[in-house]
């Protein structure tokens, strides 16, 4: 089935969401999840490349497929970078535990010892703690934790997020390097 | 901890941040003023800041792909040399570590791991398929596996050699040639899918020349391996992850199924670029949504119009006609012209947006190159305009005028191509062919035009310019249609269309009757002329009835009474031409039937005599009957009976001394009626009729003075075109038929 014109609908739920429709937030979410879902379904299939800022990439390609540039003022394209570094933590997070889930079950892979082998285990990134340690966050400081919601699922820089949360780059530069050591410090605990 | 304490303690960490660290421990004590806990947290939050490293400063993603280095194993194969990165993963020269022989295998191993046991049965199951690929051209998959680090890896035989265009343009290969080679390609490919494999990333880097000339494909339906998922409507391509988008078919770019036909588009590509040195789509930017909108909406560059042009690659690589002709060993004039004709026309339908309208296999495209080779025509067509038209009202509901336009600027195109085609000195036949197509499909167009527009609402705007440019058209190719009898048959045809368009004589009341009436007329000559030109041709004859038809109804409409006898005068003539010699077949005689029945019936209401309008009818009731009897199971005869009995009954009705008879006509014309409703009891027509017929019947005893059975009549009428309605609201006939009963039944 061809792409439906689904930009359009995005686009004009955006604006009007950004102008105060809460109604049209309800229409926007699963249109924008849906897309990020199927990029960072691809995406984690079968990455590529760089390491760095994919979720990012994901973010940005999900906003130029779904949203008509010409029409939307940054307000708007700040508030689809809220929701989208939301929902791409949702997925990512989910996808975590999902593994973790089948990795603890009968179909792990059996590990080989092999001396040829330079063993260099790269530190993977627990997802799923550090989402739960956000979550916890969050109780403390809701900004903060959607400060690192923004840069860190999203990607955005600092100047980004601070257009999105309507807030000074020296404001998040200060919550991002607090709550980065808060995390860091939990995340850490035994 | 608490939010307010929480704050606090922000506070006092992001100004010892300020400080150099020398201070910070004095600062935090004193800021803390005695707070044990505040300065235990103020100081553990500064030491974790210090170990935090990069942590979270990076976005989540995979953790680095662990790469290998000589003299490594994977699994029972020792990498001898790592060759590089490539488009999946990583690739390494090895040996089988108990091969004898030592030969050269290239191990790749792909960047990621599975994360559940039914990816990787299926990766296996993949695998063994694409292990049983034996073909001289493919490169054989040999093993494979999983490291233990999680990631697949595939061995393949050791191919070194150079992408196909890297070396036609090193060895300067002509058209020909490049053709031939291509042709090898094709076949490797065509063998893959007769096993049910897509090769899915058909592209130079993985087809490689040997030294000694011989073509090698790689990388078979790895793509779908690794991609075991792909198939379900959730995948999506990232275009950010491509690494060649261009040869990547629209299919696989918008996320719809990936079939054979994507690698016909590949090789489009593939060709395209081996034979005219650029690509088909020129991106602007790398930005997904630009290649996105490309594909989407784009059409390929004319092969023969870019190799004339100067472009520059993104690394800096600059491609003129010069260097294009001096890799392919030809003069710089000639190059176009080469190009021009056939290979434009194979080129441009191996790279069809819908997979559905390339060629239906690779076999079939390589087909044509071979027929091309050998100066036989090919197969390939040029891109029709009522595909486009269809799409293009399709997708633009609102502006079909300007969809009109573009679609009939085409036509106008095209047709103005195939003359220069028939004008250049070579293959005139083939030209004519082409030709042929143009007018078939420029038929097609109008209709298929006609009928899109026929359904717009209030579209008559739009209608005009579309008629305006149809008719331009149609009044161009007419001039150059010279004494070409199945052109001429056609146009006429178009014409006929147009006038329908435009006077819509038998519907609402919109339309311009007097466009039409130029438009019919035009289809008239052009048909009377084909007739006088060959007096034996039936056909030609029998298109002159409907014509006659249609302007002698419009006239009528018009209240040009004398015009209107007229041509149903001749229309009668015709049919009885038609009918009168031995070879005349039902058709014909029910021609004649009907033509009795339009002439008497217009001669009653039209000019007012009614005794020799009610004699002609008479004949064609007759003749209907002596068919009948022949062909009693015939429906539209049956039909046609029925309503032959309606508009003789309508004349006899008019004076008092008929209505008897008129009686008896309208019942049993509603018996034939009812008799056809319970053949097909869903048939809208057919519900419709028996409820006129009911209607009329009801009429006529109203006339007689039958009150009551009157009453009840309109009222079963009424009944049954509510239904319809109903079924069909949209339907503005079905609801002026329930307010002409609703009017019948009050009180009057």
């Amino acid at each position: 089935m061809a792409e439906p014109d689904a930009s359009a609908d995005v686009t004009a739920l955006l604006v009007n969401w950004s102008n105060g429709d809460n109604r049209a937030l309800d229409e926007l979410m699963p249109l924008v999840y849906g897309e990020l879902r199927r990029l960072a379904g691809a995406y984690l299939r079968r990455e590529r490349a760089t390491h760095t800022l994919q979720s990012t990439a994901l973010v940005h390609e999900a906003f130029l497929r779904l949203v008509n540039q010409q029409d939307v003022q940054w307000r708007s394209r700040a508030h689809f970078f809220g929701i989208a570094a939301q929902m791409i933590r949702r997925i990512l997070v989910d996808h975590a535990r999902a593994a973790q889930a089948g990795k603890r079950g009968a179909g792990a892979i059996r590990i080989e010892l092999d001396d040829h082998l330079a063993v260099e285990q790269q530190k993977e990134l627990d997802l799923v703690g550090l989402d739960d340690s956000l979550a916890k966050l969050a109780a403390l400081d809701e900004r903060q934790a959607r400060i690192v919601e923004l840069r860190f699922f999203a990607g955005l820089s600092v100047e980004e997020a601070a257009e999105v949360m309507q807030i000074s780059t020296a404001t998040v530069k200060r919550e991002w390097s607090s709550a980065r050591a808060w995390l860091y410090r939990e995340m850490t605990k035994a | 901890m608490t939010p307010e304490r929480w704050r606090g303690i922000k506070t006092i960490f992001d100004a010892a941040l300020e400080l150099p660290s020398a201070g910070r421990t004095a600062f935090v004590e004193a800021s803390c003023e005695g707070d044990a806990a505040a300065l235990a947290e103020v100081q553990s939050l500064l030491a974790a800041n210090d170990e935090a490293g990069d942590f979270i400063e990076v976005a989540p993603g995979p953790p680095p792909d662990k790469e290998y280095s000589t003299g490594f194993s994977i699994g029972p194969y020792r990498i001898v040399q790592v060759i590089g990165e490539g488009g999946m993963g990583m690739v390494y020269q090895a040996v089988r570590v108990d091969d004898l022989y030592r030969k050269l295998v290239a191990v790749k191993v792909a960047r990621r791991g599975f994360n559940d046991s039914a990816a990787m049965r299926r990766f296996e199951t993949e695998r063994h398929i694409l292990a049983h690929l034996e073909h001289p051209n493919i490169a054989r998959l040999l093993d494979g596996g999983t490291t233990v680090a999680g990631q697949p890896f595939f061995v393949m035989d050791f191919i070194a050699g150079t992408p196909i265009d890297e070396y036609c343009d090193a060895h300067h290969l002509d058209l020909a040639s490049r053709l031939r080679l291509f042709l090898t390609v094709c076949s490797a490919v065509q063998y893959a899918h007769q096993n049910f494999v897509v090769h899915r990333d058909i592209k130079p880097p993985n087809i490689l020349v040997t030294e000694e000339g011989a073509i090698r494909l790689l990388d078979f339906g790895i793509a779908k391996l690794l991609d075991p998922e792909d198939d379900s409507a959730g995948a999506t391509t990232s275009i950010v992850q491509m690494m060649t988008p261009e040869f990547a078919s629209p299919e696989q770019l918008l996320n719809e199924p990936v079939t054979t036909a994507s690698d016909t588009y590949s090789l489009g590509v593939l060709l395209y670029i081996l034979l005219t040195g650029h690509r088909p789509f020129l991106f602007k930017s790398r930005m997904p949504r630009e290649i996105w909108d490309t594909i989407r909406e784009a059409e390929p560059r004319r092969p023969s119009s870019v190799v004339v042009l100067s472009e520059r690659t993104a690394t800096g690589r600059d491609i003129t006609l010069p260097i294009v002709a001096d890799a392919r060993a030809i003069r710089p004039g000639r190059l176009a012209r080469e190009l021009a004709g056939d290979l434009d026309t194979i080129l441009l339908m191996a790279l069809r947006r819908e997979p559905h309208r390339r060629y239906t296999s690779v076999e079939q495209l390589a087909n044509d190159i071979e027929r091309y080779l050998s100066g036989q025509p090919v197969l390939a067509r040029e891109d029709t305009f009522s595909y486009r038209a269809g799409k293009f009202v399709g997708r633009h509901k609102g502006a079909v005028a300007a969809a009109g336009l573009a679609v009939l600027a085409l036509a106008g195109g095209v047709v103005t191509t195939s003359w220069e085609a028939r004008i250049a000195t070579r293959e005139r036949e083939r030209a004519e062919r082409r030709f042929n197509d143009v007018r078939r499909v420029a038929n097609s167009l109008l209709f298929d035009v006609h009928d899109a527009i026929k359904n717009l609402p209030g579209a008559t705007p739009a209608r005009q310019l579309i008629l305006t440019r149809a008719l331009e058209f149609l009044d161009n190719l007419s001039k150059d249609a010279g004494d070409d009898r199945s052109l001429q048959k056609e146009l006429a045809a178009a014409y006929e269309r147009v006038g329908d368009v435009q006077g819509q004589a038998r519907e609402a009341h919109l339309g311009e009757p007097e466009a039409a009436l130029v438009s019919y007329k035009k289809a008239l000559a052009i048909r009377e002329g084909l007739v006088a030109g060959s007096p034996g041709d039936r056909d030609a004859r029998r298109d002159l009835v409907p014509n006659y038809g249609k302007l002698s109804d419009l006239l009528m409409a018009g209240g040009d009474s004398a015009g209107a006898m007229e041509y149903s005068r001749r229309l009668l003539q015709t049919a009885e031409a038609l009918a009168a010699v031995p070879e005349a077949g039902l058709a014909d005689q029910m021609r004649l039937a009907t033509s009795y029945l339009d002439f008497g019936y217009k001669l009653g209401m039209v000019s007012g005599d009614l005794p020799n309008g009610v004699a002609n009818c008479r004949k064609a009731l007759r003749l209907f009957d002596q068919l009948v009897q022949a062909q009693a199971s015939d429906k539209r005869l049956l039909r046609a009976q029925s309503i032959a009995m309606d508009r003789t009954a309508e004349l006899l009705g008019k004076e008092e001394a008929g209505r008897a008879e008129a009686l008896g006509l309208r019942q049993t014309g509603l018996g034939m009626k009812r008799k056809l409703l319970a053949l097909e009891p869903l048939n809208t027509d057919y519900r419709r009729l028996v409820a006129w017929g009911i209607f009329d019947l009801a009429a006529l005893l109203e006339k007689t003075g039958d009150r009551e059975q009157a009453r009840d009549g309109y009222r079963s009428a009424l009944e049954s075109f509510r239904a319809l309605a109903v079924d069909d609201p949209a339907n503005a006939q079905f609801r002026k038929d329930v307010a002409t009963a609703e009017a019948a039944l009050r009180p009057h």
